[in-house]
């Protein structure tokens, strides 16, 4: 930030409401805390003048012993120019690294979702695949899900639960 | 078929062991310990789907069996309508029941069938399927009975697990899609912090205006009422 080159700002551009739309449900708190130091900002931005106050010099030069002062200080007044403040800790520069960074970041996990997503699909579709119930025999069936088959090498007595089954160690029933 | 069935789908379900990992529900004899991951289902189905309807499959000749859902139109309640039709061109309207009668009475006259108790046998069991078959109120009630229990079973063994992992699912890709919309908040932090930096400096410059101004306003103000005064007592004036 050159000073001299005064950029010149009075009003926020973040759109809060957005902003709060898309903010992740377990950090709408921390998001309050962030609007509330912003907003703390804008105030105190909003309580000092946005120009160099005028000083009305002739009212002044009327009640003084000495009007050549008056003059002098009114010259000297106009001639002021007060310089813009740089950003010594270079602050900024260290807010745009950061948001490349975080870009960055967002990429790959984008990806990475859009992957899973993608495995959703792809189950979905392998779903609607499978023929009807109604033109399904049992022998279909058993193929399709195997586990709910009968399975001679485990066999069940009904109802065919697994809590009901003796070789279960959670069973129960008599011991 | 079978020995060309896939054996490692089977083989893990026999073992009863951890080659299956976490699962969708199905409605299944050996349930709790027995997960099986997405991947596995997707090949099991794959591989069966190749096989029945895939290829080697001959759905034009061989189409899938179902059960059709009314019987074949019949005549008298058992005689199906397609012996009349077979029946129609050689002899017409009255071929069928000429045939019927005629073998009735001459399995009658040679004494193949004989009128003893075991023959009401068969008029009392053609009668009982003809009112059954025809009485308004009987087959409807009893074909909704039966299709009730076949509709529990269907939801039961199907749609209700299917249903469950369709949901499974959908609701994965909405927590999904919620996820990448809420990377969007990384251009609003952006564009937060960038303004806090800009309106921290926006208010010291205008910090230092104000105290030019009061600086020269206090000494303006002490010359003309020839005291000394602080910024304080300023605001007053």
């Amino acid at each position: 930030m050159a000073s001299g080159a005064a950029k010149r700002v009075s009003k926020s551009v973040v759109d809060w409401a957005r902003f709060a739309a898309v903010c992740p449900k377990n950090q709408t708190d921390t998001l309050r805390t962030v609007k509330a130091k912003h907003d703390a900002f804008i105030n105190k931005v909003h309580t000092l003048p946005e120009n160099l106050p005028k000083i009305d010099f002739a009212s002044y030069k009327a009640r003084l012993p000495d009007p050549a002062m008056a003059d002098r200080f009114e010259k000297a007044y106009a001639a002021l120019s007060i310089p813009y403040p740089v950003d010594k800790a270079n602050m900024l520069k260290k807010v745009e690294e950061e948001n490349q960074d975080a870009e960055k970041r967002v990429k790959t996990y984008v990806a990475d979702v859009q992957a899973a997503a993608q495995e959703s699909k792809t189950f979905l579709a392998k779903i609607d695949s499978l023929p009807k119930f109604e033109e399904m025999t049992v022998e279909m069936f058993n193929y399709y899900f195997p586990e709910t088959a009968f399975n001679p090498d485990r066999p069940t007595f009904w109802p065919d639960l697994e809590e009901y089954q003796p070789y279960n160690p959670d069973f129960k029933y008599y011991k | 078929m079978l020995s060309a069935f896939r054996s490692s789908a089977l083989k893990s379900v026999i073992q009863g062991q951890g080659a299956f990992k976490v699962l969708a529900v199905v409605p299944s004899r050996q349930n709790h310990h027995h997960v099986i991951s997405k991947q596995d289902r997707i090949e099991t189905w794959d591989y069966v789907n190749s096989v029945y309807f895939g290829p080697e499959r001959d759905m034009k000749n061989f189409p899938n069996p179902t059960q059709p859902a009314k019987h074949e139109p019949v005549r008298l309640g058992i005689v199906p309508q397609s012996w009349f039709d077979f029946m129609y061109p050689k002899t017409g309207v009255t071929g069928p029941y000429v045939l019927g009668g005629g073998l009735a009475l001459w399995m009658m006259s040679k004494e193949i069938m004989v009128v003893d108790h075991y023959f009401w046998e068969i008029p009392s069991f053609w009668i009982m399927v003809y009112i059954l078959c025809n009485h308004k109120k009987v087959g409807p009630q009893i074909s909704k009975w039966v299709a009730d229990k076949y509709e529990v079973r269907k939801h039961v063994q199907f749609t209700r697990p299917i249903n469950m992992m369709k949901d499974a699912e959908n609701a994965q890709l909405a927590k999904l899609d919620r996820l990448v919309e809420e990377t969007e908040s990384v251009k609003h932090i952006y564009q937060a912090k960038k303004e806090g930096v800009e309106f921290q400096l926006e208010a010291a410059y205008r910090q230092r205006l104000q105290t030019a101004f009061q600086e020269v306003k206090k000494r303006l103000v002490s010359n003309v009422y020839n005291i000394v005064l602080d910024s304080e007592t300023l605001t007053l004036c």
